[in-house]
């Protein structure tokens, strides 16, 4: 049974938590290093004075591929004391002696905090087709219906020119959810050329819940996106995999520019509804003074009209959007929380500019 | 909180006085004990009398945890006295119903306030790691007794993070620590336990760190031991491991059809 699925407003980076009954979770990345991480620890309830039995069971916690701002808060994560029965692990970088993920693992398992034989690597050259990466145990017992995630990407090729060329955007993992009837997608910071493979896979167009958009909605291959690869986009979109609503998980102000115009428009056209975790340069309204007025509904309080140049940047507390995206489901349906609060800041961004996102 | 209190008639109003500092903590309008009140509980035969209106508060601290829990409102907490066949003592609360489980006791009216702030800050703090959906009738119940007088956003937004990390010493006199995975920050030796002092630049620890809520920076280090620096991985040593991890290969596969 999943109680819930979230996407954590880390600030810029990726952390995604699907809640099962009990207090055990399954992480999709832990988000960057810095201040977000501790929106992970905050969430998981990881009170170091905790007696071990009441600290939260990760069943499964995937890192998608070894960038910063992915698996930046994993030592955190290790040191506070999770007890984390399975790693999947994404081998994408050259082997030298800076692997940030596998030294991090390596110091937890030396000081007996994780099990080497908890985990598994995706490196592999002859590995084929998707795998169940959790399975609820009795369909019958699941009243929001059979939980399944299933690891569709990186297949051998992808794993191995990551490796060989350095570049973890190409190995990550792409994680496919269904509760029931229901579709969530995680696919890291997966490459368009990526998601026409899975999409050529499937063989059929798929329509998900919720898909956490790859690369925080930014470029989706190595540099600018051409008007050849905007046209693939609005396809794949639009035929391929229609979604319900997309989360870019970003933090405001960030150096990349964050989401791109082009992907929130590929997506709007396609019907999507977008939220951003945070509030980003990008759909900031222009006028400075302005934005110092705006409140948004659900700012925690010190964040009140702050504009985008007083709060910090890169941090969890650049509450935005939608800060935290939840997922609830009720009789058997997804439902986003707060959806008629997200509605309003629409509307309220909306007076003073034109934001990108939409809540219908 | 207040520590414990005497209390004094002053112009014909009754004022409680701090022990420790001299100061009026407690004020009333009317004399701790008058007409016979309410029984708190039948059950237990308790008669009650109603006493004193104290000082309204809009938070209160957890002395236990330190923890600052952030109420909807200002309550004065109404306070009284029971007794029973055996025992006598002070009652006290917020919002909830003097029959309440949540209800403090104490010998001093001070002491029951504080015994209701700490039975509050207890069970939050158990009811708070479970989700809605999780909690059995009388949690549930309990939870919702609270949020009625508890500001949950307020209270979890005012709540330091505390996290276990791998800590390295980067400078000292003044000191300077980078926990592993964040970022470098000053740290005065009043805000870290003792022998912290002792530590030098190159050393490592782990060590709970305490950061503060609204700006994620480090505002203490609570407790430490000392650990090996956060080891590097050499080639080799990164191929063995790889080498000795299970492969995703091994998961079960599953069909594009049936996914």
């Amino acid at each position: 049974m999943v109680h819930r699925v979230e996407c954590l407003d880390v600030g810029q980076g990726t952390c995604n938590l699907i809640q099962l009954p009990g207090n055990r979770f399954i992480v999709i990345d832990v988000g960057p290093r810095g201040g977000g991480w501790q929106v992970l620890i905050d969430r998981l309830r990881l009170d170091p004075d905790l007696p071990q039995e009441s600290l939260p069971v990760i069943e499964v916690l995937i890192l998608s591929h070894s960038h910063e701002d992915h698996i930046g808060a994993l030592s955190s994560l290790l040191e506070s004391g999770a007890r984390i029965e399975r790693i999947l692990f994404t081998d994408d970088r050259p082997i030298r002696d800076d692997h940030p993920a596998l030294r991090v693992i390596q110091d937890a398992a030396r000081r007996g905090k994780l099990s080497m034989d908890c985990v598994w690597s995706t490196i592999e050259t002859d590995a084929d087709g998707p795998r169940t990466v959790f399975q609820s145990a009795d369909p019958d017992d699941e009243p929001n219906g059979r939980v399944a995630l299933t690891l569709l990407h990186p297949d051998g090729i992808y794993a191995k020119k990551a490796r060989e060329r350095g570049q973890p955007n190409l190995a990550f993992a792409i994680l496919h959810m269904r509760v029931g009837d229901h579709r969530f997608l995680f696919p890291g910071d997966a490459p368009l050329d990526a998601f026409e493979v899975v999409s050529d896979n499937f063989g059929r167009s798929v329509e998900l819940e919720l898909m956490a958009v790859p690369h925080h909605g930014g470029k989706t291959w190595n540099g600018k996106l051409s008007p050849g690869r905007r046209t693939r986009l609005q396809k794949l979109f639009q035929e391929r995999f229609r979604v319900k609503s997309a989360v870019i998980s970003i933090g405001s102000a960030n150096s990349n520019k964050h989401p791109f115009e082009s992907v929130i428009k590929a997506l709007l056209e396609a019907g999507s509804h977008v939220l951003c975790t945070e509030l980003t340069c990008r759909c900031w309204v222009n006028d400075l003074d302005e934005a110092r007025e705006l409140t948004l509904a659900h700012d925690p309080p010190h964040y009140h009209g702050l504009s985008r140049k007083t709060r910090p940047v890169g941090k969890a507390t650049n509450v935005g959007c939608a800060s935290t995206v939840v997922v609830k489901f009720e009789n058997r349906v997804p439902v986003i929380e707060r959806r008629s609060e997200l509605r309003g800041v629409v509307e309220n961004l909306k007076r003073s500019g034109s934001p990108m996102c939409t809540v219908n | 909180m207040p520590g414990d209190v005497t209390s004094q008639y002053v112009d014909n109003h009754l004022s409680w006085i701090d022990d420790s500092s001299g100061a009026a903590v407690l004020d009333s309008m009317e004399p701790p004990v008058s007409d016979e009140g309410l029984a708190a509980s039948d059950e237990e035969y308790i008669r009650c009398y109603e006493g004193a209106v104290v000082k309204p508060v809009s938070s209160f601290t957890d002395d236990l945890t330190g923890l600052v829990f952030v109420l909807k409102r200002e309550y004065s907490p109404a306070s009284g006295w029971c007794d029973s066949d055996d025992v006598s003592f002070h009652v006290a609360t917020f919002w909830v119903s003097r029959d309440s489980e949540l209800r403090g006791e104490g010998c001093s009216r001070a002491k029951a306030v504080r015994d209701h702030c700490r039975k509050i800050a207890r069970r939050f703090q158990e009811l708070y790691r479970k989700l809605p959906e999780e909690m059995d009738v009388k949690e549930a119940s309990d939870w919702n007794l609270l949020l009625e007088g508890i500001d949950i956003e307020k209270t979890l937004a005012a709540w330091p993070t505390r996290a276990r990390q791998a800590v390295e010493v980067v400078a000292d006199h003044p000191w300077k620590v980078l926990p592993y995975g964040g970022v470098e920050a000053d740290i005065e030796l009043e805000d870290a336990p003792d022998g912290f002092e002792r530590l030098k630049a190159g050393d490592w620890i782990t060590a709970v760190c305490v950061y503060d809520a609204e700006t994620h920076e480090l505002i203490g280090i609570e407790s430490m031991r000392p650990r090996e620096p956060m080891p590097k991985l050499t080639a080799s040593e990164a191929k063995e491991m790889l080498k000795s991890m299970r492969k995703t290969s091994g998961l079960p596969p599953i069909d594009w059809s049936d996914i």
